[in-house]
């Protein structure tokens, strides 16, 4: 450890002493900022495995297979007595399959061993703009905003990717915020053959997959904490999909090579209404074209395109989502999400889909550092493809004594102890069943840990 | 299949003995700590006899590193914020000059802690209010507190860890934990509201050499930091007290003009003494207590350099 010299003032000791001072007041950098999140654990069956079951639909409380991690880091690199700064944050995130002892040997990011990656790096500047000196301008890759459905494990609201923004605007009773970042997805898939015959004479016929690479920019902006009725608050929030097609990709659509990639629009409203220690949150958004799909899949169910690999031109599709949750009781507490989707002519094939689900945990508090839960979900949707009705519907139960480590009622981690039944009523979306052995129940137990900080 | 129902039996049986060890006794911390004894403390407190009339009656066993429980056991005295249990020390040659961290745990109640610190006559050295103490978040093991660091000047020999009194009745509203999920995560928080926790007489004092200039205290280090989404931790406001004359048996602090004074004679010194980043360190502590004037002092010394 270095040994620090004494500073003495010699040589205009007025001036050295403002200079002191000055940096005194703009202060440098702080310590850096960390935190973390990690899940984990380990789960068996009855049927020689571990499956999770639409955990999008039937809550993920005892039906996850995977665990993830992420460390975050932030750092003020400049703060001034006039209210300016600058800032720095970094997030590293992955996951990691619960099946092997290899599954710390990460790949590619998309790697069979697990995910790593850099989920966000940007810097901020607030109080720079003279007109709103209250807001904060960022740059880089950033996640903003993203309103997830805990209990579900999807977003509803995301957008995600490399770009600008400016938020915390004050703009009459609530906040805005705009922001513009790129998220370029693939076409739908187009196949070539080719022929190449061997000196011999012999030809071999050949068939390669070719996807071309959209441009998509992602304008995204939020007008947020406007008062409602009482002590609720509204947020509004506008999200654009614009696809930028080169001449390739404008000529392989108009000869029907590729789906045509097209515009999509998502508003969503957002109801927050505190409910005495806990809260009650209902989202509404209705949207047209590829955004569609991704209200109604039968699986995760998050605001975000995934590809243009259908024709997504006549889809409609409406949301509405409640989940919160509430004391009722000192003791009791209850944490549910409901949601019903609706969609018409969302591809070619899929002209119609509705799917409701409803997830209830009540758990009951023992002392600050033991609970019992009961988690119960339900769900249903109906797909009608050319003009047949086929019907996924499944239930799942879980019951798991919760131990909260430490000290105090809000430390973590969080330690579950649990087991779960789960059955597909019908699986004639999926076509198949969804467990282990051909069956279509599973009864399952394991140990999950959750902790942040 | 019946392997299968083994394992889910012995799942189960786990979860009830679990359930059943749920309900089992906790240490006096954890009493202190999981329940809001804030009524029944300040009950206490009013009947509570005083075990002295001036500081220099009160015990002071050494200085020692670690949690102090201030209950019902604890000695109390008439401070000038109000009667209060304290917690008192002698500060011993090994503590000189080092940086102390202070914090009252957050749990279902919180102490409104104030500190004095006294020369060796007993004199009023410094005076901490609670103000001075600023909510930490929450980290892997532990509850957020109300904290700070000191650096203990060599003349410093004993100290005092009381409560605000006046605080009793008030609360302070720190940010669900779910929120600082969200800075690990990046996902916006559940909207959970901010909680409110009451002071109480009664609380969980830690004391612990403050690590300044290590690598590993830099990195985790509480101070606040600019993220997406700054949450802000409200104290309650100090009500204006009308002053009250002190009664014989009231330890009187005068400490905010004795505490300026002391700050800036300790300024001017450092500056004299070439001891130029303790004269910055000075100003900083200083005007996080509000004394405005310190600057004024720093730059009056160097000029008579």
């Amino acid at each position: 450890m270095k040994t620090k010299m004494p500073l003495i003032i010699k040589k205009k000791p007025l001036a050295v002493a403002v200079a002191l001072l000055a940096t005194l007041g703009a202060t440098a950098s702080h310590a850096v900022d960390f935190h973390g999140y990690v899940r984990s654990g380990i789960m068996e069956s009855n049927n020689g495995g571990q499956n999770a079951y639409l955990a999008s639909k039937l809550g993920r409380f005892g039906n996850e297979t995977g665990g993830w991690w992420s460390m975050a880091f932030s750092q003020d690199l400049l703060k001034t007595d006039d209210g300016k700064s600058f800032g720095v944050w970094a997030q590293l995130e992955g996951d990691t399959p619960l099946t092997g002892d290899d599954d710390w040997s990460y790949g590619d990011i998309y790697g069979p061993n697990g995910h790593l990656g850099m989920s966000a790096y940007y810097i901020t500047a607030k109080g720079y703009i003279a007109a709103a000196p209250e807001a904060t301008v960022w740059i880089g890759k950033r996640a903003f905003e993203t309103h997830e459905i805990q209990q579900l494990d999807w977003k509803a609201v995301k957008s995600s990717g490399n770009g600008a923004g400016i938020e915390g605007i004050e703009a009459g009773p609530g906040k805005l915020a705009f922001s513009v970042k790129r998220a370029d997805t693939n076409s739908s898939t187009w196949y070539t053959t080719s022929t190449t015959t061997d000196s011999g004479g012999d030809t071999t016929t050949s068939s390669t997959a070719n996807t071309s690479k959209y441009n998509v920019n992602y304008f995204d902006i939020r007008y947020a904490k406007l008062p409602f009725i009482s002590d609720a608050t509204v947020e509004l929030i506008g999200q654009y999909a614009m696809v930028d097609k080169n001449d390739e990709q404008e000529e392989l659509e108009a000869a029907g090579t590729i789906a045509k990639a097209e515009n999509s629009f998502i508003p969503t409203m957002i109801i927050t209404k505190p409910v005495g220690k806990g809260y009650n949150e209902t989202y509404f958004q209705y949207t047209t074209k590829r955004f569609a799909n991704n209200l109604v899949a039968l699986g995760y169910n998050d605001t975000f395109t995934t590809g243009f690999d259908n024709d997504y031109s006549d889809a409609k599709a409406f949301r509405f989502i409640n989940t919160g949750e509430t004391y009722l009781t000192d003791d009791v507490v209850m944490q549910h999400s409901v949601v019903y989707a609706t969609g018409s002519d969302i591809t070619p094939t899929l002209d119609k889909s509705n799917s409701f689900n409803i997830v209830a945990r009540p758990a009951y508090i023992w002392n600050a550092n033991h609970k019992t839960a009961l988690e119960m979900g339900w769900f249903k949707q109906t797909n009608t493809v050319s003009g047949v009705d086929k019907v996924e519907q499944g239930k799942k139960v879980t019951l798991a004594q919760v131990i909260t480590a430490g000290p105090g009622i809000f430390a973590r981690p969080e330690l579950r102890f649990y087991t779960t039944y789960m059955k597909a009523d019908k699986n004639e979306i999926s076509g198949s069943a969804p467990f282990n052995n051909g069956k279509d129940s599973q009864l399952s137990f394991g140990a999950q840990v959750e902790a942040w900080w | 299949m019946k392997l299968s129902w083994f394992f889910s039996v012995t799942a189960l049986s786990i979860t009830t003995v679990l359930a059943g060890c749920a309900s089992s006794g906790s240490n006096q911390e954890n009493q202190l700590l999981n329940n809001d004894l804030s009524a029944s403390a300040t009950q206490t407190l009013a009947t509570q006899s005083l075990c002295c009339n001036d500081l220099a009656q009160v015990t002071y066993p050494a200085l020692t590193t670690g949690k102090k429980l201030i209950n019902g056991t604890s000695p109390a005295m008439q401070f000038e914020s109000g009667k209060s249990y304290f917690y008192a020390a002698k500060i011993d040659d090994q503590y000189l000059g080092k940086p102390l961290s202070i914090h009252a745990s957050i749990g279902k109640t919180v102490f409104p802690l104030q500190v004095l610190l006294l020369k060796a006559d007993h004199q009023i050295s410094r005076s901490l209010p609670l103000s001075a103490f600023s909510a930490t978040d929450y980290s892997l093991m532990s509850s957020p507190a109300l904290q700070a660091d000191i650096q203990l000047f060599p003349e410093e020999k004993f100290m005092i860890v009381y409560a605000d009194n006046r605080m009793m009745g008030k609360s302070i509203k720190i940010p669900h934990p779910e929120k600082l999920k969200e800075k690990a995560t990046g996902i916006v928080a559940q909207p959970y509201p901010d909680i409110e926790i009451p002071f109480s007489p009664w609380g969980v004092v830690e004391i612990q050499i403050a690590g300044n200039n290590s690598a590993l205290s830099k990195l985790f280090s509480s101070e606040p930091v600019l993220a997406p989404h700054n949450s802000t931790t409200e104290l309650a406001p100090v009500p204006a007290v009308a002053a009250v004359a002190p009664q014989s048996s009231t330890v009187a602090v005068t400490a905010s003009s004795q505490t300026q004074q002391y700050y800036q004679q300790a300024i001017q010194q450092a500056i004299k003494n070439n001891q130029i980043e303790q004269a910055m360190q000075l100003v900083a502590e200083a005007e996080k207590l509000g004394f405005n004037d310190a600057r004024t002092v720093f730059v009056d010394a160097v000029k008579q350099k």
